[in-house]
């Protein structure tokens, strides 16, 4: 028993000591690359682009169900005045990070880490070996880097369109008035609550795709299975870890800023 | 007269309990073409792979020019020009035919990009790909995407070129297609080759040494002639079952150099 446990963690901490080696090896290849900022640029376009659909979506229906949940609570002590306050607060500090972060992982942390995979599979990533190109710089570096802009804009837009979706449930639907509903965000919201939630965002881009594209590359040695099998495998694997990390990592970076 | 190029001593890879490569000796010879044959799963992918630095040998040396030498391309003093031309081409599916070729010049920083067209352009004219630029992996035959990994592997003016497998899934008009190119520009460039191959006894017609791999060691070293005029019943039976493979044709190849 404590053998297994002790064998785990020596396990966990040599993953996590792989993990920051691989990344912090990515970029520190990363600039010894040619045409850097059109890696980057590609990178941006595939998070963002592929993210931004998802994003706004999901963080309208988030504004939408939120104001609707807490107009009728707060109706009930007469404080439907808040609400606003309570919306906006709420997104900014804790939900949009998260559910952004959530999306993100999902939607380009998935394809992120299958197509790595694959490239892993088809011997793309040895190709890059014999052409005297590092792959990490190649491959993952402007995909980390993409992370650290995009997950920021795309947690702001989704932020925006929450709050917009709040006030469509609390005063297009419950006759809230607008007035009300918009000076409550404006008043409340200050900026060492949206720093609060950009340094989330920042951390979470950072962890997610940094494990996406660690369990893509690696797909031969991080996975039993072979072939499919394994990069299926380790996408689900990449999936899994990341957003329980957002929500572990969330909760630290929250008690540290309270 | 060819000169020793790069010789490989006492290379050894294990997997586990599987002893994949035990103890390679080969020397390479400088223009030469040098083909590694043997059964399926004998490690003579895993002996390319050691020797290009994608798979870590457990033991032994490789030297070049009588130094030890690596020729992990990650290397930036990296002093051998070489390339590899892989089985399954590993052409990058979101490049195009032209991205993929330029991608080592235009990584390499040594080169314009007015430079880089005019290269990648040429070689895929004389490849007759000029039509084909354009067009991703995915939208090019099995006969094309071979042409084009050709041409990946040959745009930096190698040394040495790895080929491993190179003529794998093709038809057998497209298998000498690909055995004139090498030995065609084998003859323009005067790279050093070294190949993996299955086609026996077609690919003999290129090769001026041919290796035979068997338990983990390398066999035999000669010519083919001298390959298939052996006594050794070892070989004899391996040349047997593979020129009498029932799906093989017998065809004459036109394109010796």
């Amino acid at each position: 028993m404590l053998r297994t446990v002790g064998r785990s963690a020596l396990g966990a901490i040599s993953e996590l000591g792989e993990f920051s080696l691989f990344s912090l090896g990515s970029l520190v290849a990363f600039f010894r690359q040619r045409r850097r900022f059109h890696k980057l640029a590609v990178g941006v376009h595939e998070i963002g682009a592929r993210c931004l659909a998802i994003v706004s979506i999901v963080g309208l229906f988030t504004g939408l169900v939120l104001g609707l949940q807490l107009y009728y609570t707060l109706v009930k002590f007469g404080s439907e005045g808040v609400l606003g306050m309570a919306v906006s607060l709420t997104l900014i500090r804790e939900l949009g990070p998260v559910l952004a972060a959530l999306m993100i992982v999902g939607q380009a942390g998935s394809a992120l880490a299958s197509e790595l995979g694959i490239q892993r599979n088809d011997e793309q990533v040895d190709a890059l070996y014999t052409m005297g190109i590092d792959p990490r710089g190649f491959l993952v570096a402007p995909r980390l880097l993409a992370a650290l802009v995009c997950f920021p804009m795309l947690t702001a837009i989704f932020d925006l369109v929450a709050i917009f979706g709040g006030y469509l449930s609390g005063s297009v639907l419950l006759n809230l008035d607008p007035g009300v509903y918009w000076k409550g965000v404006f008043q409340s919201v200050e900026w060492s609550d949206v720093r609060g939630g950009f340094i989330k965002s920042l951390v979470f881009g950072f962890l997610t795709i940094g494990i996406c594209t660690y369990r893509g590359f690696y797909a031969h040695r991080k996975s039993k299975l072979r072939g499919v099998r394994g990069v299926s495998e380790s996408t689900t694997r990449a999936v899994v870890w990341s957003s329980v990390l957002v929500l572990a990592s969330d909760y630290m970076i929250t008690s540290l800023l309270l | 007269m060819s000169e020793a190029f790069i010789e490989v001593r006492d290379l050894k890879k294990h997997f586990g309990v599987n002893k994949v490569l035990d103890g390679i000796d080969l020397d390479l010879s400088r223009g030469l073409v040098t083909t590694i044959v043997g059964k399926s799963g004998m490690g003579k992918s895993v002996f390319l792979k050691c020797l290009a630095g994608i798979v870590e040998a457990d033991g032994g040396e490789i030297r070049y020019a009588g130094k030890p030498f690596t020729l992990s391309g990650s290397l930036p003093n990296n002093r051998l020009r070489f390339s590899y031309m892989f089985q399954n081409n590993a052409l990058f599916d979101s490049l195009n035919a032209f991205e993929n070729v330029a991608l080592p010049l235009l990584e390499s920083g040594e080169h314009s990009s007015g430079e880089v067209r005019d290269k990648v352009e040429d070689l895929l004219g004389q490849l007759d790909l000029a039509d084909s630029l354009e067009r991703y992996p995915g939208e090019l035959s099995g006969g094309m995407q071979k042409r084009v990994a050709f041409a990946r592997a040959l745009v930096t003016d190698p040394e040495l070129v790895l080929f491993d497998e190179p003529t794998t899934g093709l038809d057998p008009e497209r298998k000498f297609g690909i055995f004139d190119l090498i030995a065609e520009y084998r003859e323009k460039y005067g790279f050093t080759a070294l190949l993996v191959s299955h086609d026996i006894p077609e690919v003999f017609q290129i090769s001026d040494r041919v290796a035979w791999l068997d338990g983990g060691r390398i066999r035999f070293f000669g010519t083919a002639e001298e390959l298939e005029s052996g006594r050794q019943p070892e070989v004899i039976e391996f040349l047997n079952k593979s020129r009498y493979s029932p799906h093989r044709k017998v065809q004459t190849f036109g394109g010796k150099s």
